[in-house]
């Protein structure tokens, strides 16, 4: 930026005004020069925007190599969870999702007698994913979020418990149940994200919830053509 | 532990990644990471959140790999692509510009510009990672930012949908 004035004020300088304050010398040179404070303004949203950098998804099978090495130092013990056994299972959840759609999450939670209604929810209103909360404050908004990973935690759990077991045929809902209380955990992280946008707890916490479901499905429909 | 590495791999491979320079490296020193994460779970008291527990020694692993590897010649190559997580917001190929400058910044400032600017630690917190003074951190972050907004200044006034021809 050669017709910048930097004579008095070079670009390592403003770029310690990003977070300093300018002593009383480089503000006068400030205030006498618009294409400084411009640069200025530039680096400050340069900071903002390494500030709001994503996170970024490891290789897809990185988990795996890492299971291997976790095995091979004693750190986790048991066999791995057999891929033909994991396939039949999403499988099944392959074609509730594909097949009879997103409602079919409500149809299982509403009837089954087991589920657990989140804080703020009747029994079977998992199939209100699409219905926003409202929260009354922040609190509120991230004890619905909490509640809601809490739910979906415990189905997770269930499907690998269920799963250890072998025991595939006795409820094949299962996987259902799961997904559908991802979905309620998206849904509630939405709403409150919706009404309290600055709260960094919870844009983390959507984030989080939309990779896990996204690689969820990814896997249901791939695992479903193979 | 699966769901604890769901959860919290993509902030750490990302603070990896970035420090690394490279994905390669960038998956080994993850991986070393959660091993020693892993193998420290029972030292972790509560004191600090678990995420911030376990993004420190995420950092620390991959200054140290880093380090140990003093290599800067994989970094010459392309960026390839990375996936972000969602929720997509702001200008994505903005997100990829900032993330080819910072892989073209000397390993020292970059190294500064990502725990501060990125990370958000202190110039403190920085020193002690790096084992460098306080100073020296600042004068790097000064310098990693200038160069960044050179390397970016001619992006920002270009047309968005020749930038996006480009991709």
């Amino acid at each position: 930026m050669e017709h910048l004035n930097l004579e008095h004020l070079n670009l390592e300088q403003l770029a310690r005004l990003v977070d300093e304050p300018p002593t009383p010398e480089e503000r006068a040179i400030l205030d006498s020069d618009p294409d400084l404070r411009r640069e200025l303004e530039a680096l400050r949203a340069q900071a903002a925007a390494l500030k709001d950098l994503p996170a970024v998804l490891p290789p897809p099978d990185s988990w795996h190599d890492l299971e291997d090495k976790l095995r091979s130092a004693g750190l986790i013990r048991g066999e791995p969870p057999m891929p033909g056994l994991w396939r039949k299972w999403m499988q099944v959840a392959a074609a509730l999702v594909l097949f009879t759609g997103g409602t079919a999450f409500g149809w299982v939670a509403a009837t089954d007698p087991e589920a657990q209604p989140l804080p703020g929810r009747e029994a079977g209103d998992v199939a209100g994913v699409a219905r926003p909360a409202s929260f009354a404050n922040l609190d509120e908004a991230r004890g619905a979020v909490l509640a809601a990973e809490e739910e979906w935690k415990r189905t997770y759990n269930e499907y690998r418990r269920l799963f250890d077991a072998q025991n595939l045929r006795q409820t094949p809902t299962n996987p259902a149940r799961r997904l559908a209380a991802l979905e309620a955990l998206v849904a509630t992280t939405q709403a409150s994200v919706a009404e309290f946008p600055e709260d960094q707890f919870l844009n983390g916490f959507l984030g989080i919830t939309m990779m896990e479901r996204q690689q969820t499905l990814r896997q249901i429909g791939r695992d479903n053509w193979h | 532990m699966r769901a604890l590495y769901d959860r919290y791999s993509p902030r750490v491979y990302a603070v990896v990644r970035r420090i690394a320079g490279d994905d390669d490296l960038a998956e080994d020193y993850a991986q070393e990471a959660w091993i020693r994460a892993i193998r420290a779970l029972p030292s972790f008291r509560g004191d600090a959140r678990f995420s911030t527990w376990l993004h420190r020694i995420a950092v620390n692993s991959a200054l140290q790999a880093v380090r140990k590897a003093k290599t800067r010649q994989m970094r010459e190559s392309p960026l390839p692509d990375v996936i972000a997580v969602a929720p997509q917001v702001g200008d994505v190929l903005m997100e990829r510009k900032l993330e080819e400058a910072l892989g073209q910044l000397p390993e020292g400032m970059r190294k500064v510009l990502i725990l501060h600017d990125v990370e958000g630690y202190t110039h403190e917190e920085i020193g002690t990672a790096l084992g460098v003074t306080s100073g020296t951190s600042k004068s790097q972050l000064f310098k990693a930012r200038a160069k960044m907004r050179h390397m970016l200044r001619g992006y920002e006034n270009r047309p968005k949908e020749v930038e996006a021809w480009s991709i």
